[in-house]
């Protein structure tokens, strides 16, 4: 978090492009921000803005699809390193071409649409290209997408300039040119998004922002550090707005950006995009569903794809199954289970999931699990990924219910509760793990209160691996030999990711 | 917790059957329910089947309507008879996912200290982990001996009446309407003069509503996307949460009233620099808030 040395200091500043006042979020254009004014002297923007007595010029050289407006003198004042001796700020030079590389790779490479054009409007930084203004952010952000207007007909459709630090002195960026692929990267998605539906919502819009960063230079540490906040909390629905001055979860749902883009190209995230082109848009996920449905996807195994993708990060990285960048990943959070203990109640939350680990667990670990009925429990499922040897071995998908596991030779078993609707309320259970036929779960402590019809569900015996008629009493050598070479079996046929 | 295999579009009512049942009130004992039976049936308003109405009244659904019982005496700590009993917390699923409820009982310690005049200084650390919240709202009661603090997580605090007020971050809520099972009702005073604020006579009381009759949130309408609580109004954020030193009355379950005020969200030095600037150095001590407040008699 080094970077962000001075947004620390202000404590409640945000990661990227907190505006000062007005959007502390870094909405990318909400509502309130639509018709704001350039920041030149005199035009009464908020700030960070041009002061009157500083001269403010344009540089927009030959065949530039972007205007830089900067001044040289007062404290919004450009570094005034001219190395080339051109006479125009090196730093400004490479603001130019740097945008102009993120606004031809969103447009021809990623295939979104280009920024709406300003042209039409009166006060438009001179003529209809994208306008950038190099101001001081003083440490509160440190770039920001801005509205200026929209579409009379499509109103959520918004076009609009960005603000951009002038010096990045005080950050910690390790040089400038970093620091300036990192916000223009970030910032002008905010553009395009808003080409086709601004004031959306804060997790799609910083997820996919963080996750265009990503693809136009994967070299930038952005997603890696900004993914944080999601792997330890991944028991958030992926569409939950943040609340509060300091929630940068919405930042790290660009995993889930990442993991679609990775599996089905950045078509997907542009027809997310392109589906939202419209009045009465959705929750981001129902739509996002949608989408996949249309191209005969499911988001249900996507998400429990997803799921298993996020295990295979820090120590326990491995592109083939995982993010290409697990190594540099925190590793997703965990809660440790307690052989013969219940878990507190849990909610499972719509496109969520929550990550259970069993150390050193029995060869055959039986899990109990109980289950609110009264709560949406469709479209859940269990993921079972013994970790043998350092890594994890497989990585099986099963029912969320009462089950034998194959722990054989495992030195950590992980247990993933999957919620892989797109909405709906939650499901409510509890997680109970045992050793089989020796050390029983205790009844779940929520027991029915209304009367033995009341229907609390009943933690389930774990059922034996199939083909066996095992009981959960105590068993024999012989049949634990049994169970052992059923529940093998039972993992063969389970499904498995890869 | 009650795991009534009710159908979805009587979920309500049974919910409600179940949750009253369950925790009836019972002032003396330190929480009428089992600290693990958590609800599942407050969750029943997150059906989209389920009358919005029914589950979310118009007014305050007991304070006017029972019938109250002779004035208490704010000296002790013996509450009276509550005046309203408990009832099912509407989107109680809503405000998990949107609150980030969690199940783990919030760790720290509240202080008082005792001002003149019967009034109270409460500090209570609300950091709760971080930015990133690890551990549940610190919930709370008033009592004439301070704001006692209740062991409850986030999800025990959707069946018990024991609590009124529960602070975490910046976020302050009531028991009431969509926050808890009781009826705290509060509002801002109309005085900002903390002497002349001495009775609840005028004040149009509410339940929180930070969620509307379908379970739609409501936010603060601050730019940091904050629940639309009845206390939200202590601050305004303008690069730190700057104090508006509102002061807001509220009912108790047992009838008493108390005002309060928000001091600071900072240490109060740095919340002196806040409000002053707009910006606010570390370290700070963010989200240890100091509350003033007092019984009105």
């Amino acid at each position: 978090m080094k970077r962000w040395a001075i947004a620390a200091a202000l404590a409640l500043a945000l990661p990227r492009c907190a505006l000062a006042l007005a959007l502390p979020r870094c909405a990318p254009a909400t509502e309130r921000a639509v018709a704001e004014v350039r920041p030149t002297p005199d035009a009464g923007a908020l700030p960070p803005s041009f002061d009157p007595a500083e001269r403010v010029e344009r540089y927009a050289p030959e065949g530039a699809t972007v205007v830089v407006h900067f001044t040289r003198d007062g404290r919004n004042a450009v570094p005034a390193t001219d190395a080339d001796g051109d006479g125009w700020p090196d730093y400004v030079a490479l603001v130019s071409e740097t945008y102009q590389r993120v606004l031809a790779f969103e447009a021809s490479a990623m295939r979104f649409r280009s920024p709406l054009s300003d042209a039409t409007l009166a006060d438009n930084g001179g003529d209809g290209r994208f306008d950038v203004y190099l101001v001081d952010f003083n440490g509160r952000g440190d770039g920001a997408f801005r509205s200026d207007a929209c579409d009379p007909a499509a109103p959520w459709r918004c076009r609009g300039h960005m603000l951009q630090d002038n010096d990045f002195n005080g950050y910690s960026y390790p040089s400038l040119a970093v620091a300036v692929r990192t916000v223009a990267s970030h910032e002008l998605f905010h553009s395009t998004q808003a080409a086709y539906r601004s004031a959306d919502s804060a997790t799609l819009a910083e997820g996919t922002a963080v996750w265009a960063t990503e693809r136009f230079d994967p070299s930038l540490d952005d997603l890696e550090r900004l993914s944080a906040p999601y792997l330890s909390a991944t028991d958030r629905s992926l569409d939950v707005e943040p609340s509060g001055p300091a929630d940068s979860f919405s930042y790290g749902v660009s995993l889930w950006f990442l993991h679609q883009g990775q599996r089905h190209g950045d078509s997907i995230v542009e027809a997310l995009l392109a589906r939202r082109d419209r009045a009465d848009a959705p929750s981001w996920l129902v739509d996002y569903r949608d989408v996949l449905r249309a191209r005969d996807r499911s988001f249900v195994d996507e998400f429990n794809h997803f799921a298993s993708w996020c295990l295979f990060t820090a120590t326990l990285s491995d592109p083939a199954r995982g993010p290409a960048q697990g190594a540099q990943l925190r590793p997703v959070a965990r809660t440790a289970l307690a052989l013969g203990r219940h878990t507190s109640v849990l909610r499972l939350f719509r496109s969520s999931f929550r990550v259970f680990a069993i150390d050193a667990p029995p060869a055959l670990t039986s899990l109990v699990v109980a289950v609110d009925p009264a709560s949406n429990t469709a479209n859940t499922a269990l993921l079972v990924a013994p970790i043998r040897g350092g890594r994890i071995d497989s990585v099986t998908q099963r029912p969320l219910a009462s089950l034998t596991l194959d722990a054989h030779n495992a030195e950590r078993l992980l247990l993933v509760a999957v919620n892989g609707n797109a909405e709906g309320p939650s499901a409510i259970l509890t997680l109970c793990a045992q050793d089989h036929g020796r050390r029983e779960c205790e009844p779940p402590t929520f027991a029915p209160d209304a009367g033995a019809d009341a229907g609390s569900a009943p933690p389930q015996q774990p059922a034996p691996p199939a083909g066996c008629d095992a009981t959960p009493a105590r068993t024999s050598n012989a049949a634990r030999a049994l169970l052992l070479l059923a529940a093998l079996y039972s993992a063969l046929v389970a499904r498995r990711f890869r | 917790m009650n795991l009534a295999p009710s159908p979805s579009s009587s979920r309500t009512a049974l919910a409600l059957t179940l949750l009253c049942a369950a925790c009836a009130p019972s002032p003396a004992a330190p929480d009428a329910l089992d600290a693990d039976a958590r609800s599942s049936a407050v969750d029943a308003n997150a059906n989209a089947n389920v009358d919005a109405s029914a589950s979310m009244p118009d007014r305050a659904p007991t304070l006017d309507d029972a019938a109250v019982t002779d004035a208490p005496n704010p000296a002790t700590d013996a509450p009276d008879a509550p005046v309203c009993a408990a009832r099912a917390v509407p989107c109680a699923d809503e405000s998990a996912m949107r609150l980030r409820y969690l199940t783990v009982v919030n760790a720290s310690a509240i202080t008082n200290e005792p001002l003149a005049g019967g009034e109270f200084r409460s500090i209570i650390d609300a950091r709760a982990g971080g930015a990133a919240v690890t551990q549940s709202y610190v919930y709370a009661r008033f009592t004439s001996d301070g704001l006692r603090k209740l062991e409850l997580t986030d999800e025990d605090a959707l069946r018990s009446t024991e609590w009124d007020i529960a602070l975490r971050r910046f976020v302050i809520r009531l028991n009431s309407g969509v926050s808890g099972p009781s009826c705290v009702l509060g509002a801002r005073a109309s005085s900002a003069d903390w002497a002349s604020v001495t009775a609840v006579a005028d004040l149009a009381l509410g339940e929180e509503r930070y969620f509307d009759g379908t379970c739609q949130f409501v936010d603060d309408r601050s730019g940091i996307n904050g629940p639309a609580t009845i206390l939200a109004p202590y601050w305004t954020y303008a690069g730190c949460l700057q104090m508006t030193h509102a002061i807001f009355v509220a009912r108790l379950r047992d009838g008493r009233a108390v005002k309060l005020t928000v001091e600071s969200y900072y240490d109060p030095d740095k919340q002196r620099e806040c409000d002053e600037t707009g910006m606010v150095s570390t370290p700070n001590n963010a989200a240890v808030l100091r509350l003033r407040w007092s019984f009105l008699r």
